[in-house]
């Protein structure tokens, strides 16, 4: 049975997972610290988490990241399958949403990478049950402070990008949640 | 009453008590119009009338103490002989007692507002109330004379008060959860008990290969081989000492869970009389706003519900009982005529079978005349009249909960619509349940309302569909069975298999949910299901066992989802969906009678090659007729539940033709064809709109839209349909 385990494309080297797994670590520790109140007061930077996916380097900001998890099982849904909405995943006790980033943002859906550690992003833009989706991406780079300052716009030409940061790793596009949220939402009208 | 109360203010307190006074009031009343005379009825009235008023001056609510104060003088009056019990008198008591109502619904903060205004009406209803009355007293006693000689109904019986615990409805609810997930965890020790099983004979093999080895080398090692031995033995033994005391545990843990669970189970449980106070009331006063004569029996009040059903089953069983009393019941003129009592009854029967709760709403009237609704079948277009005339009488009433449908001649206040039966429907199969109708001209008709008796665990049988778990409830199970692919035999209406002597139709599970359909195999795994006279085989990959399973509702963003009833975890921590096996079966009927499921097992052999197609359309039935016929022709064919997901296989795959519905949940047809043909890609793709609306003006909002033809749904069937198909695709 298929169980829908799902660990697409490349296996998981053993190293690789130790690293990713502290890798995770930092994710988690960052996300809370992120969402404390001392936090809040901070005039500082907003927190972007890294990850590549479909090929492109991609940010999101930390704070509508609920938390980056192993990817656990997942389940279609009879008659809400779509190119988009691919069903439901476990995570933490809740089964939610799980949609398909390359569709929802427009890259290209049969990409594969090579080198993938996959990771399941539960996205929580409103803290509550009813507004978190989860979706599965290649891999996770960690979260990292930027300055908008940096950022440039010239470039943009996709409604879902809203600016380009560049990063160690090269220019990452930083995905306009608004617009993310909008195809989302639009995947059960 | 007991418990703690300190979550509960004064004034929730006395809500709770007006909430049960009013009702014990609102129905006692009711019974009383029917028995005047009844004593112990009148002085049980008097106390409740007295409990309130004391309730509603302990909570300063002086308007309610006034009302309450005047009903309790009006049941003296009577008690004592200086008044009697009249219609007007009963209809100045309700008016009371609905006033009194009011206050469940309010908040304290909302008191000062309510009573100013209804001050003037308060005081008109105590002066009413000790106003004597006189109108048709005389006969109102001597009608019921003889009533008064009958002993007290079963209902107005001492009930033995075995006192109560307030518990607020969340902390309930987390019990329940942590009961139902106490009793799945203690199942889980059975894996483990397994695994300890597993290892035990693993160690066994371990000694053998020592026993072996030993006989074969040389005696240097003897020594040590014997020692390896006691030592596997040791631990073989400690083993077998761990699963017995483990197999103990285990009996003990799931004994407690079991009985936590029907511990807590049982106080979620509510008499089904405690949901259904309001009906006589409301039977009573429909009947008499009709200028009909009409009561309401009740029969198992007692019947234990879950709180959540007995409250979602408020809003059907109010529709059903209504549809009664304004269709079924006739005039008493029109009963006279046809020698039936002057007053008619309309039951409300509760019972458990089968671990289901049964629910029927049965009336002596003028029944369902299946020759009306085979005409109108026909009128509308539903089928031709060789279709019709095949259809049963139980096929045909199954059209009365299509949206629309209503055989009413004139459309009334009370029901007729075409809202409702439908709604009712949509209604009780959101709670996993069914309905349906059986029907007597001339003597009446009865709806048959099956439920789950809870909605919190289901035991059920998990089945592999294309890959994925799906549970089916053992409620709607009969039997399971594996056949032999040999058995399999083909019919007019699809593939047949025969078990025990009794044939069954064989159907794809996975096709009828839209899934992949299930896997060829020599071995057919089929689950037994449905009512005696149609019971059906559904075909699934295999069978993973049998397991308790702690309800989930599915997220709400997906809507109400087609065969799917909740969502669960596995004890492996797999999800898994339930599926809404009656849900199935009615998509199962309605593909069979169609004939589009089994050509579509047929077709499901041969490779389509032709040019692609993508049906829109909500109806499964409708879409898997269109597939059946386009694949038949050598179409590929792709199908889609609505505006939205056809708008999304559009954009990523290349079609040929598209064939959409308009109406339709989401994007509709004509929302969809305007936004495809913005879109400079989709200009000149075919696009035929297909639908019941075949006005002239529907008609031209198709095409407006962008339509490049507009079909009747009447011709589905018909050559005009795959003729326009052909044409279209010819022209491309």
């Amino acid at each position: 049975m298929q169980a829908s385990m799902i660990n697409q494309g490349s296996p998981i080297n053993p190293s690789r997972k130790a690293v990713s797994s502290r890798h995770q670590n930092e994710v988690v520790q960052w996300l809370e610290a992120l969402r404390s109140p001392e936090s809040a007061a901070l005039p500082s930077h907003p927190s972007l988490l890294f990850f590549r996916h479909a090929g492109e380097e991609l940010a999101l900001p930390a704070v509508i990241v609920g938390s980056v998890e192993m990817v656990g099982f997942t389940h279609r849904v009879p008659h809400r399958e779509g190119p988009t909405l691919r069903g439901l995943a476990a995570t933490n006790g809740d089964l939610l949403p799980l949609i398909d980033l390359s569709n929802a943002v427009g890259l290209d859906p049969d990409h594969q990478e090579d080198d993938r550690v996959p990771r399941l992003l539960v996205l929580s833009p409103l803290q509550s049950i009813e507004s978190r989706w989860t979706t599965i991406v290649d891999i996770v780079h960690g979260v990292e402070m930027s300055d908008p300052e940096t950022w440039s716009t010239s470039d943009t030409t996709s409604p879902y990008v809203k600016a380009l940061v560049q990063t160690p790793r090269g220019t990452a596009k930083l995905l306009e949640t608004d617009a993310l949220l909008d195809s989302l939402a639009a995947v059960f009208q | 009453m007991s418990g703690d109360l300190s979550g509960f203010s004064m004034f929730d307190l006395f809500k709770e008590e007006a909430r049960t006074h009013g009702e014990a009031i609102s129905r006692g009343l009711v019974e009383l119009e029917s028995n005047p005379a009844n004593k112990e009825l009148i002085a049980a009235l008097m106390r409740a009338a007295h409990s309130l008023k004391g309730a509603a001056r302990i909570v300063g609510v002086d308007l309610a103490v006034g009302v309450a104060h005047a009903m309790e003088d009006a049941m003296v009056a009577v008690q004592n002989g200086e008044a009697v019990i009249t219609p007007t008198r009963i209809d100045q008591l309700l008016a009371a007692s609905d006033l009194l109502a009011q206050l469940i619904e309010l908040e304290e903060s909302g008191i000062d507002d309510w009573t100013m205004a209804n001050v003037a009406n308060a005081d008109s209803l105590a002066t009413d109330l000790r106003t004597p009355v006189t109108d048709a007293a005389s006969e109102a006693v001597e009608r019921n004379q003889d009533a008064s000689e009958i002993p007290a109904e079963a209902s107005s019986a001492p009930v033995v008060d075995e006192g109560s615990v307030r518990v607020t409805s969340s902390r309930l609810d987390q019990i329940m959860r942590l009961a139902g997930e106490s009793l799945v965890a203690s199942r889980r020790f059975q894996t483990v008990r397994d695994q300890l099983m597993m290892l035990r004979r693993r160690h066994g093999k371990f000694q053998s290969r020592l026993r072996e080895a030993r006989l074969r080398e040389a005696e240097t090692s003897e020594e040590a081989l014997d020692q390896a031995l006691r030592e596997a033995a040791r631990s073989e033994l400690e083993l077998a000492e761990h699963q017995d005391q483990l197999d103990v545990f285990l009996g003990k843990l799931e004994e407690l869970a079991d009985s936590l669970y029907n511990e807590v189970l049982g106080s979620r449980m509510r008499p089904f009389d405690e949901g259904i106070s309001m009906f006589p009331r409301m039977v009573r006063d429909l009947s008499r706003d009709l200028g009909k004569k009409a009561i309401l029996e009740i029969d198992g009040g007692a019947v234990p519900v879950d709180r959540d059903v007995l409250r979602e089953l408020e809003a059907p069983l109010t529709h059903m009982l209504r549809n009664c009393v304004d269709h079924g019941v006739e005039t008493t003129e029109e009963r006279l005529a046809n020698g039936k009592p002057e007053i008619a009854t309309v039951k409300l029967n509760a019972y458990h079978q089968g671990g289901r709760l049964h629910v029927l709403i049965e009336d002596d009237g003028k029944g369902i005349d299946p020759e009306g609704i085979r005409r109108k079948v026909v009128d509308r277009g539903f089928a031709d009249e060789s279709v019709a005339e095949a259809l049963t009488d139980r096929e045909l009433y199954e059209f009365l909960f299509l949206p629309g449908f209503s055989t009413a001649k004139a459309v009334t206040d009370v029901s007729g619509r075409g809202v409702g039966l439908d709604v009712v429907q949509t209604m009780v199969q959101s709670m996993a349940g069914g309905v349906r109708i059986s029907s007597v001209p001339g003597k009446g008709t009865t709806f048959h309302l099956t439920l789950p008796l809870t909605r919190s665990v289901v035991r059920a049988l998990i089945a592999d569909l294309g890959g994925e778990s799906y549970a089916f409830p053992l409620t709607h199970i009969d039997r399971i069975e594996k056949i032999q692919e040999e058995s399999i035999q083909s019919s007019e209406n699809g593939r047949v298999v025969e078990v025990d002597g009794d044939q069954f139709s064989l159907l794809d599970t996975g096709a009828i949910m839209e899934l992949d359909p299930v896997r060829p195999s020599r071995k057919i795994h089929t689950i037994i299901t449905g009512s005696e006279d149609e019971a059906v085989a559904l075909q699934v990959d295999s069978f993973l066992g049998e397991e308790d399973l702690l309800v989930r509702p599915l997220d709400k963003r997906f809507g109400r989802v087609p065969h799917l009833s909740s969502t669960a975890f596995r004890e492996t921590g797999e999800p898994v969906l339930i599926v809404d096996v009656e849900d199935v079966l009615r998509s199962a009927r309605r593909a069979v009678a169609e004939g589009a499921f089994a050509t579509d097992v047929v077709s499901d052999t041969s490779t389509p090659v032709g040019p692609r197609v993508l049906v829109v359309d909500d109806s499964i039935t409708v879409r898997e007729a269109q597939r059946a016929i386009l694949t038949r022709h050598g179409y590929e064919v792709d199908v889609a539940v609505d505006g939205a997901e056809g708008w999304e296989r559009l954009q990523r795959g290349q079609y040929d033709l598209l064939i959409t519905d308009v109406d339709m949940p989401g994007m509709n047809g004509i929302q969809f064809v305007q936004t495809l043909r913005a879109q400079t890609r989709f200009k000149d793709l075919p696009v035929a709109m297909v639908s019941y609306k075949d006005e002239e003006s529907q008609r031209q909002e198709g095409l407006d839209a962008g339509a490049t033809v507009y079909l009747s749904k009447h011709v589905i069937n018909d050559s005009q349909f795959i003729d326009t198909v052909h044409s279209l695709l010819k022209h491309q």
